[in-house]
């Protein structure tokens, strides 16, 4: 392939234009299987400003056979925010798959990202074998947890001092982005809602609805300053006259641990219900919560996955646990950019300075490795037991798992 | 009622008793055969009402690996019934009480188990200290996308023929492995006895003259489809990471199996990393072994710490309240903790101590949820805390006694 041409096996790759936003969606959607609905569809579009800036698409001719979108976010890494290129809407037109366009797409994509001056990429995605090969690794899991709410007593409770009320739309839209920026601010992993995105999610049409059907919205106040939110729909299901309903709670935030425990206390005990279900912190309070721990199925998936695209950035854009000193040297097959020794040093602070180095180094990462570890959540040790990473001087990997983990709240749900 | 160390000659009857308040069954063979390999009987009681058997408990001795490498005796308490016709008169209570005195006089450090219900042990300062995850896994989803590379080879026995390979690579991953136990060859033979395995299939791993790994796996197969077997590992243990990739990649490619269900896998099992899909491993998290200090003191010296930090801890007893406040001190030759009358960093209960002891709890979660008080002057206790007690790898013990 000619390294100059937009032509790959006669496949055109370019940005979707402001009149072609129809198509893209009809693709969308049919990469992921579904119809496109003008009326939701539209206001997908909704969330960010031209939108089709920012696309990658492949065109066979004049169809769009590929589609992909980055969104500008900012997310909460150790120690403060990063600028966080958001990738989505990755598909490929099923007649068109085994052709090399998703590469290609996200070849494309990462330079934008690089280009834009941003330091990590990331997505949640659809499927867990599709993007290690891009250099994105699994840095945050999430949990799907399932509680058996009958008889689910707390072994403790915070001292709750504030209330539960229901809320209507036009209070849920006040008082939400206030809950979920304090609370976004400490926690890892999650992301800044902009006004586009709640208005998004509050849009009259599908209200109050957080997605796809009609939710409860309720707050936790202490006085009059609201700390916790929760929205959830419920299943029936009653067989005999017994019901054992199911709790769906589509988003809980709460930005003290006595909101937290108070909106838990109140899902698990709303009348009729069997269960409740939840995409849940895998650092679960509820689950030291419970008097019986058994009462909460809780099962791991890969959620946030990274990937860095400025290692002097990224490096030193989140801080750490312990200073130390550690020479990495980094593998990247898919975007050779960042391929070098980089020194990081560490000061007592957890501050952070890097830069690219002659020196030996001490371990060498693939770059997904790196991705894996950015946000704090998982031991390089792990990954080396996997084959993931190499130690050149022993005692090199325990030295970064005491730096880049961190403890404290985390949550990587899926954002968009 | 009082309890007592149960006498030989009532073996069977006791035995009898504990297997029916769990709903099961013994046999005079099985018994016999328990008593000469598995049990300690000047470890067993009974509390007996009369000439009924109206409660049971005890312990078998181990020695548990503690980050490091240390290895502290501990009493791996099993047997633990109470008579359904004899509740709610606070047996359970006594014989736990008799269990952790006669092992503290023994010399035992902490006392572990396994809990039938995850709500029972708490109450005693028992935490839920080695969380697991039990797995299952769709076969059409093993492919690896990175593992490291073995050069060794495979070897299928039955039970004589195998137990001193699978004896040879659990001794190689003991010493290394947080929460693991000794296993006596006393134990092995009761552990693979054809009464309780006769199911089961054995696989080793060997690397030259050097047994590394081995699984223990049943076969069930769908009676009305002969291609859809379900493979149950009932145990798979490995000293190196090769050896790890090797005897997974074994298990996987089974024919006509087409899923496989794993009990007890260690949380940060490497294999999800090793996965070209690793959503497909489905974990589900539950608890696993519980640990009670006997010796907190000694438990806190004995392991290893990442950092160097010092820490002084208010630890109350779970059923008496009393407290004693330790100063841990980690530094480059070691911890040590002693009694001080300084004011307490943090302040909590046993059980919590027994919960982040080995990291399964961050003592940050524990403050949050209001389980753990951090002192006026020591703001960031629990974070240091949090870096002191990271444990990695995470306990596991994969012996189900």
């Amino acid at each position: 392939m000619n390294p100059h041409s937009d032509k790959l096996n006669g496949i055109e790759f370019r940005p979707a234009r402001e009149h072609e936003r129809l198509s893209f969606s009809v693709s969308e959607m049919r990469g992921f299987s579904g119809h496109f609905l003008p009326q939701v569809g539209e206001l997908e579009f909704r969330k960010t400003e031209d939108p089709m800036h920012r696309t990658v698409c492949a065109f066979d001719g004049e169809e769009i056979v590929g589609t992909t979108l980055w969104e500008p976010y900012e997310i909460t890494v150790p120690g403060g925010r990063s600028d966080f290129f958001g990738v989505t809407a990755a598909t490929v037109a099923p007649t068109h798959t085994r052709r090399g366009i998703l590469r290609e797409m996200m070849r494309r994509l990462l330079i934008e990202g690089r280009d834009a001056g941003y330091p990590i990429a990331g997505l949640w995605a659809s499927e867990s074998n599709i993007y290690g090969r891009f250099g994105f690794g699994i840095s945050g899991e999430t949990i799907f947890a399932k509680i058996d709410a009958r008889d689910a007593r707390f072994r403790t409770m915070p001292n709750v001092k504030g209330e539960i009320r229901f809320a209507d739309v036009a209070t849920m839209e006040k008082i939400a982005p206030v809950v979920w920026n304090k609370t976004a601010e400490k926690t890892i992993g999650m992301m800044l809602r902009t006004k586009a995105e709640w208005d998004w999610i509050y849009d009259r049409r599908r209200i109050p609805s957080f997605g796809k059907r009609k939710a409860f919205c309720v707050v936790y106040r202490e006085g009059s300053e609201p700390l916790g939110y929760a929205a959830y729909r419920i299943d029936h299901n009653m067989e005999a006259m017994h019901s054992y309903n199911t709790v769906r709670v589509v988003e809980l935030i709460a930005s003290t641990n006595a909101a937290e425990a108070a909106l838990w206390r109140f899902l698990l005990d709303i009348d009729l219900a069997g269960e409740v279900v939840h995409h849940h912190p895998k650092k679960s309070k509820l689950l030291w919560l419970l008097a019986d721990s058994r009462k909460l199925s809780f099962e791991p998936y890969d959620s946030l996955w990274v990937r860095i695209l400025d290692p002097i950035k990224a490096l030193t854009g989140r801080t750490y646990s312990a200073p130390g000193e550690v020479v990495i040297n980094l593998v990247d097959d898919f975007c050779p950019w960042t391929e070098a020794n980089y020194e990081l040093r560490v000061d007592p602070d957890g501050t952070a300075s890097c830069e690219v180095t002659e020196r030996t180094p001490d371990v060498t990462l693939p770059i997904a490795s790196l991705g894996a570890i950015y946000m704090g959540a998982h031991y390089l040790a792990d990954l080396q037991r996997a084959g993931r990473a190499y130690e050149h001087r022993p005692g090199a990997i325990a030295a970064v798992d005491t730096m880049f983990p961190t403890s404290g709240v985390q949550s990587f749900l899926p954002e968009f | 009622m009082h309890i007592r160390q149960v006498r030989d000659e009532e073996f069977l009857q006791w035995r009898i008793a504990v297997r029916a308040s769990l709903g099961t069954h013994t046999t005079p063979e099985d018994t016999v055969f328990m008593r000469a390999h598995r049990v300690e009987i000047d470890r067993l009681l009974v509390c007996m009402d009369g000439d009924t058997m109206a409660g049971s408990g005890g312990a078998d001795s181990f020695d548990m690996t503690l980050p490091g490498g240390a290895q502290v005796p501990v009493a791996g308490v099993a047997y633990i019934t109470t008579a359904a016709t004899h509740r709610r008169r606070g047996i359970h209570r006594a014989i736990m009480k008799r269990i952790h005195d006669d092992a503290r006089k023994r010399g035992d450090m902490a006392a572990i188990l396994w809990a039938s219900q995850s709500s029972l042990y708490g109450r005693y300062g028992y935490g839920n200290t080695m969380p697991v995850h039990n797995w299952h896994i769709d076969l059409r989803h093993t492919e690896f996308e990175s593992a490291p590379e073995w050069t060794g080879h495979y070897v299928k026995a039955e039970r004589d023929e195998i137990i001193p390979l699978m004896t040879e690579a659990y001794e190689r991953t003991r010493p290394n492995r947080t929460g693991m136990v000794t296993r006596t060859a006393k134990r092995w033979q009761y552990e693979i006895h054809p009464v309780h395995t006769k199911d089961e299939f054995f696989i080793a791993y060997v690397e030259g003259n050097d047994a590394l790994a081995y699984a223990r796996y049943t076969i069930d197969q769908d009676p009305e489809d002969e291609f859809r077997g379900t493979m149950h590992v009932v145990e798979a243990v490995a000293a190196t990471d090769a050896a790890h990739a090797a005897i997974w990649r074994f298990l996987f490619d089974q024919e006509l199996v087409h899923e496989i269900k794993a009990h007890a896998r260690p949380v940060d099992d490497p294999l999800v990393w090793m996965l070209a899909e690793p959503r497909r491993l489905r974990r589900k998290l539950t608890d696993a072994i519980w640990l009670k200090f006997l010796d907190i003191p000694g438990m806190l010296e004995k392991r290893t710490y990442p950092v160097e930090d010092s820490l002084i801890l208010q630890v109350s007893d779970a059923e008496t309240g009393e407290s004693q406040t330790l100063s841990l001190d980690v530094g480059p030759d070691g911890a040590t903790c002693r009694q001080t009358t300084a004011s307490p960093d943090l302040t909590m209960n046993e059980t919590q101590l027994a919960e982040m002891y080995l990291g399964a709890a961050e003592c940050s979660m524990l403050g949050d949820i209001g389980l753990i008080e951090v002192g006026s002057k020591s703001h960031d206790a629990t974070l240091r805390a949090d870096a002191l007690f990271r444990t990695n790898p995470a306990g596991w013990n994969p012996y189900h006694f």
